[in-house]
């Protein structure tokens, strides 16, 4: 509701400034934030909405104002304020665990770290997650215990909205273009919540580019543009037109020559696109000509950027394209900068045909030209050799540019390509972009900057995935555009698309350890029916449980993205200490093994720390665990302590109890991944970083625990062989890695890591041995095993390949 | 000429050198005496290391995490290869050792990019099925060296041995290669950022395909060599390379992510693991011990180089 | 005997009181696996009437079995990559093909473990479930196979350790063939040592670190040395018994090392220290006693290439020793009485011996057959 005449603003921003080098991204802006009211932000492209949002939650520092907080200043304000004060945003990035369910998401977030949770934590979580998605979003029918990766967009975007909303200190809510991914009735259901919060008295800031919604939601609307406030107006005081001309300002009729191409060939020509969210696409470029894309962002236009490119190789149904292209990137930390090089590399890059003789580059031409590109392009730093990124971000845009137009293509395409970049250097390139026409090239621009757009001699504007108006010569100013990126289009209802049931009953990851356990073992009885017995049985699964407990090892370090190389040794390291140490003096070898395990965390804080590759790590560290056996037991000897072959061999009815270990052990991992808290964290660290720091946890941590488990499987493992051998040997246990990340892959974990499969894993490795037999039973050459193991490999992770592949499609 | 200086301190050739000198010096201390010999021999022997880990290192400059495990098994049975068929005809023999060993890294780089199975896991897996051929060709084909070939391996030109003087050409060839030519700053642009190499119109797929079939024609060459230079073929012949051409490429600067490599770091490197193998031999410590060091050792190095390779 | 008999009927039993125990279903499997054990023992007794000579007749009659039929054997090779292991397995399919032929055994299967100790367990349990009447082993590990073969015999299949035993543990239906390794080792060492005048530098190549056939070795070489306080062993470099890696090892080595006058190993690698010598630049005349292996390779270079006057002596296990063990097999399976622990000799080829034992294969290793009855004689009468 609309604030009072005498009330006091809750928070207040006063005179922000925020400006990056020369660019002024936010000039002298003010804000008055009241409780209960709702402010609908709203400003073309490139106003500042972001950025003042990004000061508000104390992510980015201001460079001159100040907030006011209950009448007095706040001197030092960053997040740890901005939450104390209670603001929070619903966030575009979605910062969830993709790999976790929703609801495990949410219990990440909950405040308490605490090691062990209330008794009943899981049902209390579920159901105050069923009740605020019930409460907030009713009828929405979202699983709460699927993995987020499998809900539809508009779901995530519910989630992410209730997950803000769940906010202990909920003071002023921030939305951002929240309504993107939502059907009509959802965003019903979202600004039914809006007016209950701002009933409550939570001051609510909504940004939108839709004008209709934000007169609906908003009880003040407050107008942005180009870093500066240009209007307050009452949501029931103003007409959508009255907004957009307010928004666009008046036009500041510039001198234009206007040129005619109508008699130059067509360098591209799209008919009728309809692909990828585009919609009736239609488009021509002449030589010679620059034209603009422009519109709200997130209407298609990266998506026909990108399918521009793709068609220079690939033959697309509707587009013509006459020359060769190239593409100049405005995300120059994905998409653009070559990090380890220099200015000179950067540009040559794509025009090394130029600069090379017959077989190598010649560097007297490759300087030549960079040279020229540098003084052309009047870079600010020390040379050609500068690293490209001790520029400034503008700098960096120019060496891009000069990439793209030193390729010699005939068509350019500018992919918002001064963002972030000062007004000198804007002009700078503008000139370029002239000089560029006049040596007869021909440029697509699409830049979120209306201004910028009076450079094109032609201009489409798109929405929603159409192309919404094309301006021609004198119409392009700012008013034109502005007015046309709010132009309606007919809006298709977003249908949500549910995934098929079966198919995820299918794809379960346990899935294929189980089918193929099945068939093997099928197989071995058949040939051997012996191996049905209560003796078969045991005897096989007793020899398989190193195996298990090995691959069960190399599943935690996998579930965090690593692989451990060296477990084959280790694991007859504690062979040896078992064999040898424990047997005799029990104190000793138990101190061994604290000590081992102890190491294995060592390892998980150096790889952390210092951030050293896994694999290279854990293959040095092989050479450690070999050694020290071999000091410890130099030849082969010891054998298993009493108790431990005692208790391994006990003969239990029915089942044996090779099978009731396995067994149990799986559904301990099971449990502890997968309904315990930290299991949550565990495998939430293999997913997303960023989401676990931001609860708070602590990603080092996470990483110590991991391999401390692991270790402590590796030490099960070495018992576990111990007594399959009754001996200890340094060498006998090399094998056991490669066969371990074998079955790891298997039994159906992800190599990226966050998807441990704790029961397909002990299945696997029973698959594994029992493999072996088939082949021994067979009369095979046992040469062909290794074979067998390394095709098992690469058809399962194929198999994985082409089924991921063909969900994708199914999405799109 | 301090900020020359500081650049120089910082290249990745540094660490490799300093090891170097470390380990020679360790081993005047424990026989006794200055020793000339020990780097002629050890530059005759670090040819294998030097191959397989400039070999390596391409593979990884193209980016991703890339690193090939399956080299000690291409090496192995290209050995076995050039032993059956110089029999017949020396060229012939050493020629499809290295054609061998092309089509191993093909089959390598296929799986990888057009599978998108991570490049570990691809040689992991065709490392098994290298050594199922290697285990079902070792009883047929010949595994003793022919003799002519050996001769020439063990000859001398310009007074350096002539594997040595093929691996310094190889190498330089390569530096031009990767530093001086199109497909070198491809391979480093697709090291340093897929996507934008993509953009800049690079080849991707072609590129890094290029850099395993380069690694395999390396491992080839290096398997005809060394099955002269061994005796004779046998089905662990890689197994004694495995761990130095790892250390020799990493720790000679390589950065793991891909994008930044040098050559020279990485030779340097490969004489450094010699050197240290020279040493273990020498100092008649245990055999536990010998390893414990090497593994305490190459960790710490790690450690150091890392920090240095990924500025 | 009878103890034996008994011990093996009453494993049966257990064995199929306890498949019993698992369910109605396995029924049928476990009277097969009775009938099977039963049946080995009573057809083994057959063979016996058409063994020739020494058969123990009486035995055959004091028991009363019935008609032979010829017994399923299976072999479990630690390792089959090296040339030695090779001409073992080739020797054993030699003598497998004559016994099958003449019916003494039905089944020979060979199982490979490429030195990996668990495969090697696996493999021994899947003869055991598959009812193999014996197994033989060449064993990965001398003690990580223990439980395995245990539980073999336990269930009254007789185990035969060859060539790169005795593993350490005991058992009545345990039988262990092995060479006296110490004592090689410590011959060629003694002999060296003359040739050396007593005193000098050597160089002592082992195996793989960790194993108890390099240890048993390495042991005869310490003996050995007691003798010759002034012989000092400059270097101890383990090659894994491999030609390559004794190469890349010693080369690294030798500039390091000055005026080696001999040299002493284990097997598989002495060409390869011949040609290291070489490569390192020592000229024939200073060439250091090299004892040999019985590979081809070092016993043409010794017959032909080796300069004039060189002396040299050259002995290796003999890998017969598996096809030995498939006629020990069968009077084990007979019911002959054999010995628990069988000492097998070692082959040694002397400067007068080696004009025998020209154009072998360069990767073959020389080696010595016997007759069956003087294997019966010598070896399982011990």
């Amino acid at each position: 509701m609309r604030h009072k005449e005498n009330q006091k603003p809750y928070l207040s921003l006063k005179n922000i400034d925020r400006f990056f080098g020369i660019t002024k991204a936010l000039q002298g802006v003010n804000l008055d934030i009241y409780e209960g009211e709702v402010i609908g932000l709203v400003g073309p492209n490139g106003a500042g909405k972001s950025t003042l949002m990004k000061i508000l939650t104390g992510v980015l520092p201001m460079t001159n104002g100040e907030i006011i907080y209950n009448g007095s200043s706040e001197g030092n304000y960053n997040a740890r304020t901005a939450k104390q004060i209670g603001v929070n945003c619903a966030y575009q990035d979605l910062s969830l665990c993709t790999n976790l369910s929703i609801f495990e998401n949410f219990a990440m977030l909950n405040v308490s770290h605490s090691i062990a949770p209330s008794k009943n934590w899981r049902n209390q979580t579920k159901a105050e997650v069923k009740k605020l998605i019930e409460t907030y979003f009713p009828g929405s029918n979202i699983d709460i215990m699927k993995p987020l990766e499998t809900l539809s967009l508009t779901d995530r975007q519910v989630v992410e909205i209730c997950k803000t909303l769940m906010a202990d200190n909920l003071k002023i809510l921030i939305l951002d273009e929240p309504t993107s991914a939502l059907s009509s009735d959802k965003a019903k259901q979202l600004h039914k919540i809006v007016a209950d919060l701002s009933a409550k008295g939570v001051a609510v800031i909504y940004i939108s580019h839709k004008l209709d919604e934000i007169r609906v939601v908003s009880d003040r609307i407050v107008l942005l543009t180009n870093g500066q406030n240009k209007g307050e107006f009452y949501s029931d005081e103003i007409t959508q037109d009255e907004l957009i001309a307010h928004m666009g300002g008046a036009s500041e009729k510039k001198e234009r020559i206007n040129l005619d191409f109508s008699n130059q060939p067509d360098m591209l020509k799209i008919t009728n696109l309809n692909a990828r969210g585009l919609n009736d696409i239609n488009l021509y470029l002449k030589k010679g000509e620059i034209i603009g894309i422009s519109g709200l962002a997130g209407s298609g236009q990266q998506e026909l950027l990108q399918q521009i490119f793709s068609a220079r190789k690939k033959n697309i149904q509707g587009i013509e394209l006459n020359g060769q292209l190239s593409y100049v990137s405005g995300d120059r930390a994905t998409e653009g900068v070559f990090q380890f090089w220099n200015i000179r590399n950067n540009i040559l890059i794509a025009n090394l045909d130029r600069v090379k003789g017959k077989l190598l580059i010649d560097s007297k031409k490759a300087d030549e030209s960079a040279q020229s590109w540098y003084d052309k392009l009047k870079f600010r730093a020390e040379g050609i050799d500068s690293n490209i990124m001790s520029l400034s971000g503008g700098n960096q845009q120019k060496a891009l540019i000069a990439r793209g137009i030193a390729s010699e293509a005939d068509i350019i395409i500018l992919n918002d390509p001064t963002a972030g970049v000062d007004i000198g250097t804007k002009q700078d390139i503008y000139k370029l972009l002239d000089e560029t026409r006049e040596m007869g090239k021909s440029i697509i621009l699409y830049s979120t900057e209306d201004l910028e757009m009076e450079i094109c001699d032609r201009v489409y504007v798109m929405r929603d995935g159409y192309i919404t108006k094309e301006l021609k010569g004198e119409e392009i100013d700012v008013p034109n555009l502005v007015k046309a990126s709010f132009i309606e289009t007919e809006k298709k209802e977003i249908v949500e698309k549910k995934k098929n049931g079966f198919s995820q009953y299918m794809t379960a990851p346990w899935m294929l350890p189980l089918l193929t356990l099945i068939v093997i073992f099928a197989a071995n009885v058949m040939i051997n029916p012996n191996l049905m017995s209560y003796t078969g049985l045991r005897m096989k699964i007793s020899s398989a449980l190193p195996l298990i407990f090995a691959a069960l090892g190399q599943m935690f370090i996998v579930m965090c993205g690593d692989v451990d190389m060296g477990n084959g040794y280790s694991i007859g390291l504690v062979n040896v200490i078992v064999g040898i140490w424990l047997t005799g003096s029990p104190l000793l070898g138990l101190l061994g093994l604290v000590i081992f395990i102890g190491l294995y965390m060592v390892l998980a804080a150096l790889i952390k720390i210092r951030q050293i590759p896994a694999i290279v790590v854990t293959m040095g560290a092989q050479f450690v665990w070999y050694g020290m056996a071999l000091l410890i037991c130099p030849t082969p000897g010891g054998a298993c302590p009493q108790w431990l072959s005692d208790f391994l061999r006990f003969k239990m009815p029915i089942i044996p109890l090779p099978i009731v270990i396995a067994a149990v052990t799986g559904l301990a991992c099971w449990y502890f991944l997968f309904r315990c808290r930290y299991g949550i964290i565990l495998r939430g660290s293999g997913n997303n970083v960023q989401a676990l720091e931001r609860s708070g946890w602590s990603h080092l941590v996470a990483k110590i625990v991991a391999y401390g488990i692991s270790g402590f499987f590796v030490v099960l493992a070495g018992m576990a062989y111990t007594n399959t051998c009754n001996g200890a040997d340094a060498n006998s246990s090399v094998n056991y890695n490669m066969m371990s990340i074998a079955t790891v892959i298997l039994g159906g974990c992800d190599m990226a890591g966050g998807l441990p499969v704790p029961v397909g894993v002990v299945m696997a490795a029973i698959v594994m041995n029992l493999i072996n037999s088939l082949l021994t039973a067979m009369k095979m050459n046992s040469n062909y095993q290794t074979a067998i193991i390394g095709l098992i490999l690469i058809g399962v992770l194929a198999l994985k390949f082409l089924i991921h592949r063909k969900e994708r499609g199914r999405c799109e | 000429m301090n900020n020359k200086m500081k650049k120089m301190l910082e290249s990745p050739i540094v660490w490799p050198v300093v090891g170097c000198v470390i380990l020679y010096a360790l081993i005047c201390a424990v026989s006794g005496a200055v020793n000339v010999r020990v780097i002629t021999s050890g530059l005759k022997l670090c040819v294998f290391a030097m191959l397989l880990g400039i070999a390596q290192m391409i593979v990884v400059t193209s980016g991703k995490g890339a690193i090939d495990i399956s080299q000690k098994y291409i090496l192995t049975l290209t050995a076995y290869i050039s032993c059956e068929l110089m029999q017949y005809n020396i060229p012939l023999g050493l020629g499809m050792a290295i054609v061998v060993g092309m089509t191993c890294g093909l089959i390598n780089a296929c799986i990888n990019v057009y599978l998108n199975i991570h490049a570990m896991i691809t040689t992991m897996a065709t490392g098994y099925l290298y050594y199922t051929v290697i285990l079902l060709v070792s009883n047929k084909f010949a595994n003793s060296p022919n003799d002519a070939f050996v001769k020439f391996t063990n000859a001398n030109v310009f007074g350096i041995n002539s594997m040595t003087a093929i691996a310094i050409v190889i190498a330089i060839v390569l530096y031009l290669v990767l530093y001086k030519s199109k497909y070198g700053m491809n391979l480093h642009a697709v090291g340093q950022k897929r996507e934008a190499a993509r953009l800049a119109g690079i080849n991707v797929n072609k590129t890094v395909i290029t850099a395993f079939v380069i690694n395999g024609a390396l491992c080839g060459l290096a398997g005809a060599l060394n099955a002269a230079y061994c005796g004779g073929a046998n089905q662990d012949l890689g197994t004694t390379y495995f761990l130095p051409s790892i250390a020799a490429c990493f720790v000679g600067g390589t950065n793991a992510a891909g994008g930044k490599s040098n050559i020279i770091a990485v030779c340097i490197g490969a004489f450094m693991m010699t050197l240290m193998s020279t040493f273990l031999n020498a100092a008649n410590i245990s055999i536990g011990g010998q390893r414990l060091i090497q593994g305490i050792f190459i960790v710490l190095l790690l450690v150091a180089a890392t920090k240095n390779s990924t500025k | 005997m009878k103890l034996r008999k008994v011990t093996a009927l009453a494993a049966a039993g257990i064995m199929a009181v306890s498949l019993v125990g698992c369910g109605g279903s396995n029924e049928a499997a476990a009277t097969t696996a009775a009938t099977t054990t039963a049946a080995a023992e009573t057809t083994v007794a057959e063979k016996t009437e058409e063994a020739p000579e020494e058969t123990t007749a009486e035995e055959a009659k004091e028991d009363g079995k019935a008609e032979a039929k010829g017994i399923r054997v299976g072999f479990t090779n630690s390792y089959n990559g090296n040339s030695y292991r090779q001409t073992e397995e080739k020797q054993m399919q030699i003598v497998a093909d004559k016994l099958i032929a003449d019916g003494y055994i039905s089944e020979y299967t060979v199982a490979e473990a490429n030195q990996d100790t668990a495969t090697q367990i696996s493999q021994i349990e899947d003869f055991i479930t598959q009812g193999y009447d014996i197994i033989i082993v060449d064993p990965a590990s001398t003690s990580s196979l223990n439980n395995a073969i245990m539980e073999a015999c336990d269930a009254g299949i007789p185990v035969i350790t060859v060539n790169d035993g005795p593993v350490d543990c005991d058992h009545e239906l345990l039988y262990q063939m092995f060479f006296e390794n110490e004592a090689m080792t410590q011959a060629l060492t003694e002999y060296v040592c003359e040739q050396m005048g007593g005193s000098g530098n050597l160089i002592e190549l082992r195996g793989t670190a960790g194993t108890t056939t390099d240890d048993q070795f390495h042991q005869g070489v310490l003996s050995a040395l007691e003798k010759y306080p002034d012989v000092k062993v400059v270097s101890e470099i383990y090659t894994d018994w491999t030609a390559s890696k004794a190469q890349t090892e010693l080369n690294s080595v030798l500039p390091t090392l000055s005026d080696v006058k001999g040299l002493v190993t284990q097997g598989g690698d002495a060409y390869a220290a011949v040609q290291a010598f070489l490569s390192a630049g020592y000229s024939e005349a200073d060439l250091p006693v090299i004892a040999g292996d019985n590979r081809g390779s070092f016993l043409n270079w010794w017959a032909e290439e080796a300069p004039e006057g060189y002396k040299t002596l050259s002995a290796a296990s003999n890998p017969w020793i598996g096809a030995m063990s498939l006629y020990v097999a069968v009077d084990i399976c007979n019911g002959d009485t054999v010995a628990n622990n069988m000492s097998v000799p070692f082959g040694m080829v002397d400067a007068d011996a080696l004009p025998n034992y020209t154009g072998l294969g360069d990767d073959d290793v020389a080696f010595t057959e016997m007759s069956w009855d003087d294997i019966r004689t010598q070896i399982e009468a011990q």
